[in-house]
């Protein structure tokens, strides 16, 4: 096939979109877009230009011999079409080739997206380099658009103190603009840059400035010129700022589930805990971890409080309180451990249920609550309106790692008859 | 939890046994949906049961919605006083609608 004398200066010219054969579906990309080419039998490497594309053709042009067979066209490390040649080729330079394949991104694809393609295309001729090479003439009203657009985002991105940009290369990074932070995780940008070049996508990742206690997001996107773009987000008031919201959340959740159980139910905090844990003295500890040690467990309550001469029915429905919590570690975070103690000389009985589950949820808790019975299909609320009936104190603690379901049993208040 | 069950012109007894907890699964209410299934009535008898909790009776709650709603005549009864207390605090009686005779 012919390439005439009028290309690529001539963008009316349709002499090599004609040769395509597929009509008014195919466009002329211009300016020619240079590409690697590799000739998959041989791994012959060409540099080419794209000078033509259609869902299902392509016209490319170089001073080559080309061969019949299957290409490997390289737009950019995300963006490889396989493609193969149509009938003979002659001694030409510019040939038409059929897509068989194009891979984006993650996705594959058996046609060419054009609108993709398009917005690819112009965002490619905004790299820094190529719009330096670019005379401004050949600069449409539409890429100048995309570059006002840029220049207002990067003077955004500059007025944010808190984001840092670099570029990596070879093991060193270098700042865009004045250089703001120390770089402390220098090991880590250069892991990651590498990580991010291998695997030609985006690497993330948090890293902690031992030094400033300052939290930071690392950001690394790989360029097709085998360096990368840094970007380092101090996140540390972020951080500061969400656990203080969910602090007031959680006061709030903690008052609001005192006041409908008439301070029955308390949340505390892991010092809370602490508080009450410590109280005591351990009598017996039994590991919840299928159901079966659930009846286990019942009898070593019931051996525990008996004793000291309280009615069978009250015995039964404290054991019922204490059952339903184990029941909540079991079901909910696979097993758990109940612990048994005697405060203030056997005036109260202490149980400490501990699972190291998910923890229940701070939006979950209020309903737990306040919504009674099986009516509600609330199952976590039926558990909590046996403790709150049963028990004459209840504390809660639940954060990721776990939850803490703690139930206090007067003993003394309940004796009907001394042991003789 | 052990059942026994006597089954007379289309009424089926169902005498449960033991403590109802996590353990019993949904073992309770396959017996209930087996029995309900090829009678019009059923009774529960609970005087043997000596312990239940939320998660025990949960498949027993739902399988008797189910034969309620089927058309049954359902009854639970010889319901220790201790027993009673705990499932009128899950709600367990308005829930469902069956009336619940204590001992």
């Amino acid at each position: 096939m012919h390439v005439c004398g009028n290309c690529p200066d001539n963008p009316d010219c349709q002499t090599c979109v004609e040769q395509l054969g597929v009509g008014q579906a195919a466009r002329k990309v211009l300016p020619p877009r240079p590409i690697s080419i590799v000739h998959l039998l041989t791994g012959t490497k060409v540099e080419a230009e794209l000078r033509v594309v259609s869902r299902l053709v392509l016209g490319v042009y170089a001073e080559t011999e080309w061969k019949p067979g299957r290409y490997e066209l390289e737009l950019a490390a995300d963006f490889r079409i396989i493609a193969s040649t149509v009938g003979a080729v002659h001694n030409a330079s510019y040939i038409v080739l059929d897509i068989e394949q194009v891979l984006r991104k993650e996705d594959m694809f058996d046609r060419l997206l054009l609108d993709e393609f398009h917005s690819w295309q112009l965002s490619q001729e905004l790299q820094p380099e190529c719009l330096l090479t670019n005379d401004e003439q050949s600069l449409d009203s539409e890429r100048k658009e995309m570059i006002v657009q840029e220049l207002k985002r990067l003077s955004i991105l500059r007025k944010l103190r808190e984001v840092h940009m670099y570029v990596w290369e070879h093991d060193s990074v270098k700042p865009l603009g004045e250089s703001q932070i120390d770089l402390v995780a220098q090991e880590e940008i250069n892991r990651l840059a590498r990580q991010a070049l291998k695997e030609r996508r985006g690497k993330r990742e948090q890293s902690l400035s031992a030094a400033r206690k300052r939290l930071y997001d690392l950001h690394v996107f790989p360029f097709d010129d085998n360096t990368c773009g840094v970007a380092v987000i101090d996140i540390t008031d972020a951080i500061a700022m969400e656990r203080e919201r969910n602090r007031q959340q959680w006061e709030f959740c903690r008052d609001v589930v005192a006041l409908v159980t008439k301070g029955k139910l308390q949340l505390i905090d892991e010092q809370g805990l602490f508080e009450v844990k410590r109280q005591g003295e351990r009598k017996v500890s039994c590991k919840i971890a299928c159901s079966a040690d659930l009846g286990v467990l019942r009898k070593a309550i019931r051996e525990q409080i008996a004793p000291f001469g309280i009615s069978g029915s009250s015995v039964l429905h404290f054991t019922v309180a204490v059952n339903e919590a184990a029941t909540n570690a079991l079901s909910h975070a696979g097993g758990g451990v109940v612990e048994v103690n005697l405060l203030q000389k056997d005036e109260y009985c202490r149980i400490i249920v501990t699972d190291h589950g998910r923890g229940i949820s701070l939006a979950d808790l209020p309903k737990a609550a306040l919504q009674p019975g099986f009516s509600t299909n609330n199952t976590l609320g039926l558990g909590f309106q046996v403790m709150l009936q049963y028990a004459d104190m209840i504390w809660l603690h639940s954060s990721s790692k776990g939850t803490t379901i703690v139930l206090d049993y007067a003993l003394q208040a309940r004796v009907v008859q001394k042991e003789v | 939890m052990d059942y026994r069950i006597e089954e007379e012109k289309d009424h089926a007894i169902i005498y449960l046994e033991g403590e109802l907890d996590m353990s019993v699964g949904d073992k309770l209410g396959e017996v209930i949906r087996q029995y309900g299934e090829r009678n019009q009535a059923i009774t529960l008898d609970f005087l043997g049961v000596s312990f239940v909790d939320s998660s025990g009776i949960g498949s027993l709650f739902y399988t008797t919605k189910d034969l309620l709603a089927a058309g049954k005549q359902i009854e639970i009864v010889n319901i220790q006083e201790e027993i009673m207390d705990i499932l009128r605090i899950l709600g367990f009686a308005e829930a469902l609608g069956v009336p619940l005779k204590q001992v």
